[in-house]
């Protein structure tokens, strides 16, 4: 394991487009001579050149009548992890997550599989665009199988492969519950059931298989600002739960996008052991070059809070979002250069100041992905070797 | 005797079998050709739904339509890059987990109206207002409300020197818009959650005074209706009926009814929101659970007392935020609502 504890820590954080293949193949669909291709083409970006024996048996194996084949598609999920690994330590970013390939969504990961139960699953709803996502309905209590757990095969899988520092995307209680329709119930008590029952003993099982930080998704933190406290409750209480299992340099961190910051900065300093924030940023600035507040327009406008927050001892590193996810335009090294650069000059400690994008990069093809978090990993390289 | 009647009051969800069409349509999987077509049989099927359910004032329920301001981010001049959507900036719409992208205002408006006549619908290729489909029918439209319209986009550039001016120049622009619509768009529904989120001081409320006086001008005989949602509606109710317009939205899903059973609605229209637009109670098998239509009725009794000049029974806002199988369960439970209240 590399050190974390360097300038400008690089890093991804979350859902990335999967690979046809892949794809077809969950789908129970036979590939063709054209998927075959394209795969090498994803396997290029990797720096492979063909697809390995096994894999390529696995592929030529996949069709209707292997539908129930659960040793072959528990084959090839471990073959979506490994690649999702070599994918994002080919791009030269120093911090990995354990996949999200074998994830279909990330509210679905965490409601619909064979360990949680009490969310009905119901049809697509707009998210954005002509981009949509399936919501559930709490129609019974939420209960958790301990036997099983949603996330620790997948972290086992990618530390087969992974050379460098894992870390674990979890969707967050507070999300999960403003996702999920209530029902006859309501946000609160919602909330609390998937701590109690979902969450406290999942985390302990990541903690306890080695895990040694956990990104808590929180998209959904500031959508109705009347719970912004009671998530504040729900973090605390979820901590202490799970204090026993945490080891000294356990960073429990935090993501959220899209949303308003100002209701966000009053809490982190109520947030127990919170040791990193990830937020978009990078979707409000602008396209200029420059380390200006003009330029850095979005950073600007909470430049002061921050570093009041920083100034007076808080501690988390901070990932504010460099390179926007939601559009082609390539962001260059020298934009992200120019970004932490910018960001460093209120935090101060570059060690404190993470590079990542602002969400993950799944609406971008793979080729785009890859670029710009080569661009950021250069990026990064570019203001450690300004400060020197 | 006050006459009740349905309509459907924002956005309305696309069916799983559009969406399926529209994702194989983006990866390539099928053509345009099916998207065109479905979406047309299923805007087909919504107008017939409101027909049937006795709604008089029929919707194309935006359907299809990516965001509140698409329309206006896509084909108005004034607005930065509304060439290169996808390159604008994603924003949260309030209390919701949808998004829209935020246009940049970097130019007055234009003293023509340009959207309505000429923005075409994404999944359709036709006109934004569908008017193949609205032909003979009496007709509602929702459109933003200036002051929500300004708080929504980026106002960066300062083209105009305060919010109050921009507000103005916006219903100005709106109203040129409106006026443009066909004759049988007879009812016009603002939306200005924004009144309902936000405290909105006096200064401001002189503004917005100005901007409703100009639109109703324009809307002329057509019902212009302001609606709010997602919060309480109780602190500007009596700002709300104080405005120029034929009707005010109150969110009753988010507001007591008792906090405004005292004010005088009887000039106004009102239009009650009294299903949620974010939430429904389920059946084991997660289909609608309409055993409180009665109840719903009783309610409808209630705002029948308050003596509207007319009452329209709604969801809060549009139903977008739902499955559309939840969504049109809900209008069908609001075409109930209205029988078994009048009963």
């Amino acid at each position: 394991m590399s050190n974390l504890d360097i300038d400008f820590l690089t890093h991804e954080v979350g859902s990335l487009r999967k690979p046809n293949a892949f794809i077809k193949a969950g789908r129970n669909q036979k590939l063709t001579d054209a998927d075959f291709d394209e795969f090498k083409g994803f396997l290029s970006l990797v720096g492979e050149t063909e697809v390995s024996e096994e894999l390529k048996n696995l592929f030529t194996r996949v069709g209707p009548e292997t539908a129930n084949d659960k040793d072959l598609h528990n084959e090839l999920a471990k073959w979506r992890v490994w690649y999702n690994v070599k994918y994002k330590e080919s791009s030269g970013i120093d911090l990995i997550d354990a996949g999200e390939w074998i994830r279909r969504e990330m509210y679905q990961h965490i409601v619909d599989n064979d360990v949680v139960s009490g969310i009905k699953m119901l049809q697509h709803v707009r998210s954005f665009d002509y981009n949509f996502y399936k919501v559930g309905v709490n129609t019974s209590p939420i209960q958790y199988d301990r036997s099983k757990s949603i996330h620790v095969q997948e972290f086992k899988w990618a530390s087969e492969v992974a050379t460098k520092p894992l870390k674990v995307c979890v969707t967050s209680f507070n999300t999960v519950a403003e996702w999920s329709l209530k029902g006859k119930n309501n946000f609160d008590d919602l909330m609390f059931d998937f701590i109690d029952e979902v969450f406290v003993p999942e985390t302990i099982k990541l903690l306890d298989a080695g895990v040694n930080w956990i990104q808590m998704d929180e998209p959904a933190l500031t959508t109705h600002p009347k719970h912004v406290d009671t998530f504040v409750d729900g973090w605390n209480y979820w901590v202490d739960k799970i204090s026993g299992h945490l080891k000294p340099d356990t960073v429990l961190g935090l993501h959220n996008c899209f949303s308003d910051y100002n209701l966000l900065w009053p809490i982190l300093p109520d947030m127990k052991n919170l040791g990193a924030i990830t937020l978009e940023f990078a979707n409000r600035d602008t396209w200029k070059l420059g380390t200006d507040d003009e330029s850095r327009v979005a950073f600007a406008e909470h430049k002061q809070v921050l570093k009041n927050l920083y100034d007076t001892g808080f501690k988390a590193k901070a990932a504010l979002g460099v390179l926007p996810v939601h559009t082609d335009h390539e962001t260059s090294p020298e934009l992200i250069r120019d970004r932490l650069l910018y960001i460093q000059s209120f935090i101060d400690d570059p060690k404190l100041v993470l590079a990542a994008p602002d969400c993950g990069l799944r609406q971008r093809s793979l080729e785009v992905s890859h670029k710009v978090l080569k661009n950021m990993s250069k990026g990064a390289e570019l203001a450690k070797k300004e400060l020197e | 005797m006050v006459k009740v009647r349905g309509a459907i009051s924002g956005n309305h969800p696309l069916s799983e079998q559009l969406i399926q069409a529209i994702l194989d349509f983006k990866y390539g999987r099928n053509s345009k050709d099916r998207v065109k077509e479905l979406f047309q049989k299923e805007l087909s099927e919504l107008i017939q739904l409101q027909e049937q359910l006795g709604f008089a004032r029929v919707s194309t329920g935006a359907l299809g339509i990516e965001d509140v301001l698409r329309p206006f981010t896509r084909t108005l001049g004034s607005l930065k890059s509304y060439e290169v959507i996808g390159d604008l900036p994603i924003n949260r719409y309030h209390y919701t987990n949808t998004f829209y992208r935020q246009p940049k205002l970097v130019s007055k408006f234009p003293d023509d109206a340009s959207v309505y006549k000429s923005d075409k619908n994404g999944l359709s290729d036709d006109n934004v207002l569908a008017l193949n489909h609205l032909k003979n029918r009496e007709s509602r439209i929702v459109v933003p409300g200036p002051v929500t319209f300004t708080k929504l986009i980026d106002n960066s550039e300062n083209v105009y020197p305060s919010e109050q001016e921009q507000i103005l120049e916006t219903a100005k622009y709106l109203s040129k818009e409106i006026s443009s619509l066909p004759e049988n768009f007879k009812e016009i529904q603002f939306d200005e959650p924004v009144l309902a989120w936000k405290n909105i001081s006096r200064s401001y409320r002189e503004s917005i005074r100005d901007a409703y006086t100009t639109l109703k001008s324009a809307a002329k005989s057509r019902d212009l209706i302001i609606n709010t949602y997602f919060e309480s509606s109780e602190n500007v109710v009596p700002f709300l009926l104080d405005l120029p317009v034929d009707g005010v939205g109150v969110d009753l899903v988010n507001t007591n009814l008792l906090s405004i059973t005292d004010y005088s609605f009887d000039k106004k229209i009102l239009q009650a929101g009294i299903l949620d637009s974010q939430n429904y109670k389920p059946n084991v098998d997660g289909s609608l659970d309409t055993s409180d239509t009665k109840l719903y009725s009783r309610l409808t009794q209630a705002l029948v007392e308050l003596e509207p000049k007319e009452l329209i029974l709604s969801s809060n806002t549009g139903l977008d935020y739902l499955p559309r199988e939840i969504a049109d369960a809900k209008l069908r439970q609001l075409g109930e609502i209205i029988k078994e209240s009048e009963e």
